[in-house]
């Protein structure tokens, strides 16, 4: 199916990745919260294999239930701002005029600062949550979709089906949902498994940084952060939070990479 | 006027100008005709003629670059279709006109199935259910000529060949029991052999439901198949109108005569 066996290994890892998200609370081997002061930073051995944090917590189990916190923040950004996005870019290649122009300046202006920097600028204006990194990634997400689907549509609405429907009287609303739609959805199903990478680790990158998951949430970004502090004396701590933010990233591209091959309509498919 | 012999479709001095890089370009000449209920109209032109920009003013559907100017009246029974509201337009076209496209190739969706995009008219025009929908669309397929209908609505535009797929946007152009069907071309695309068949469906549709029919196309001997009267369009103009068998006769016009004995043995 796919060409590939990079895209194997992403979908296995993701597949993994989702499967331990959801079953966390069962396959924890401990609460992620525990505090075990006597057991601070102990090493990894046969019973914790990663070892434990500054607060004596297991490692795994807080990184088990870490993978809830990526998954819940990167499927809701990628899910809200990708609907928000597709909706901006229909109508802004499709009415074209001063809509269009409007939503394109809009979108060259917030293209044109990194990110992750806008999403900083943004998580301390509305105060440091996990709530409030939704709320801005969701705010910048929806930019690379909106443009994505405004240039498929430009390319897709002078092609004689849609004037056809359009002759056919029905309404622009149809038009654009019924036969547009279809015709670009797959380009954004790439766009969007790239993006989920992207989000995880802006998530990631926020509560690094304190601004996002309150102090002692299990996120990857503030696990990875709480290790900083002791990497000479136990790299455990951060390595653990590291890797995996690093495995599901790769794997998302892997899977991106896989899908657009298969789904470009200038590469062969049978 | 004698509102019971009004007409069904009524063009008065029809102008259309287009601009491109600030030059203004006349593309119709004060154009008039009348198509009668269950007449068929004809029209003949070399390419570039206008023949195309006539029948798309019908259902107002050029677009506005490159159109620039647009006067004259498209009288559909009562109501002025270049001067009536885009609810009014979008109700009559589909339903009342239906349009097909010069190119079979483009003009149906290609990630959608046949059966999809014909229940999707049904449906704009019609408050159906899908179980209907379903049924009626089956029903068209078979009435243009499809053989196993019911499975070719599973599938896609690639997977047709040419004659299938003009086939299918008849059907598609059936499906609300328009009263004026504007086919542009249908035939030109295809092979001689589903030409010919193509054109026998045509007659049959004239027969069967006395759909009204504007039928474009640059060939003479298909006109002469199946039209009741021709329009002769050069360079916007009308040049040469009337019954198929006058114009046949005893062209007025030396462009028809030449037009006429392309034909040959005609
Ligand atoms: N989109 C456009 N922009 C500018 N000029 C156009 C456009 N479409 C058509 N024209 C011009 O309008 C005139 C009439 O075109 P039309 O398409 O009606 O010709 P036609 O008789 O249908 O020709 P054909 O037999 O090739 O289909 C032509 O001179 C053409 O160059
Ligand atoms: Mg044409």
């Amino acid at each position: 199916m796919f060409r590939n066996k990079w895209t194997y290994a992403g979908l296995i890892i993701i597949l993994f990745f989702i499967v331990t998200a959801l079953t966390a609370p069962w396959i924890a081997p401990e609460d992620p919260y525990e505090i075990n002061l006597v057991l601070q930073l102990a090493p990894p051995d046969a019973d914790h294999i990663m070892g434990r944090d500054n607060n004596g917590s297991d490692i795994l189990s807080r990184l088990l239930y870490g993978a809830r916190i990526s998954l819940v923040v990167g499927l809701s950004v990628v899910t809200i701002s990708g609907i928000i996005g597709i909706l901006l870019g229909l109508v802004s290649g499709y009415y074209g005029g001063w809509v269009d122009l409007i939503l394109m300046r809009i979108v060259d202006i917030l293209l044109a600062f990194p990110g992750l920097l806008l999403a900083i600028a943004l998580v301390a204006v509305l105060g440091p949550s996990l709530t409030n990194v939704v709320i801005a990634l969701i705010a910048l997400g929806w930019v690379p979709f909106a443009r994505l689907v405004r240039g498929q549509v430009i390319s897709v609405k002078e092609r004689n089906y849609i004037l056809a429907a359009r002759t056919s009287g029905q309404s622009d609303l149809r038009v654009m949902i019924i036969h547009i739609l279809p015709n670009i959805i797959s380009v954004v199903i790439v766009q969007a498994t790239f993006n989920l990478a992207g989000v995880i680790i802006s998530e990631s990158s926020l509560s690094f940084l304190g601004l996002g998951a309150p102090p002692g949430t299990p996120s990857w970004g503030a696990m990875l952060s709480e290790g900083k502090q002791v990497i000479l004396d136990a790299p455990h701590v951060s390595i653990f939070p590291g890797l995996a933010i690093m495995l599901v990233v790769l794997a998302f591209n892997f899977v991106g990479d896989g899908l657009r091959d298969k789904l470009d309509p200038k590469t062969d498919r049978k | 006027m004698n509102l019971n012999r009004s007409p069904l479709l009524q063009v008065i001095d029809l102008n259309v100008d287009f601009k491109s890089e600030g030059k203004t370009t006349a593309i119709l000449k004060e154009i008039s005709f009348v198509l009668e209920k269950g007449e068929t109209l004809g029209i003949v032109g070399e390419s570039g003629s206008g023949k195309t920009i006539t029948v798309q003013s019908i259902l107002n559907l050029i677009p506005t670059p490159p159109l620039s100017g647009i006067s004259g009246k498209i009288l559909f029974k009562d109501t002025d279709l270049l001067n009536c509201s885009q609810t009014q337009l979008r109700s009559i076209r589909g339903k009342e006109i239906a349009y097909i496209f010069q190119e079979p190739m483009t003009a149906l969706n290609p990630v959608l199935s046949i059966g999809d995009q014909i229940m999707e008219m049904i449906r704009t025009h019609e408050s159906t259910g899908r179980k209907s929908a379903f049924q009626k669309a089956v029903s068209l397929l078979e009435e243009v000529g499809i053989p196993s209908p019911e499975q070719r609505m599973k599938n896609f535009p690639h997977e047709l060949s040419g004659g299938m797929r003009q086939r299918a946007m008849i059907a598609m152009a059936l499906s609300c029991n328009p009263e004026i069907l504007l086919a542009d071309e249908p035939t030109t695309a295809l092979d001689v052999t589903i030409q010919a068949q193509v054109l026998e469906l045509f007659k049959e549709l004239k027969q069967t439901r006395g759909t009204s029919i504007i039928f474009v196309t640059h060939d003479l001997g298909v006109i002469a198949e199946i039209a009741d009267k021709l329009m002769v369009l050069r360079q916007g103009m009308i040049i040469e109108e009337g019954p198929l068998d006058q114009i046949f006769k005893s062209p007025q016009q030396e462009y028809t005569r030449e037009l006429i004995s392309l034909l040959g043995g005609e």
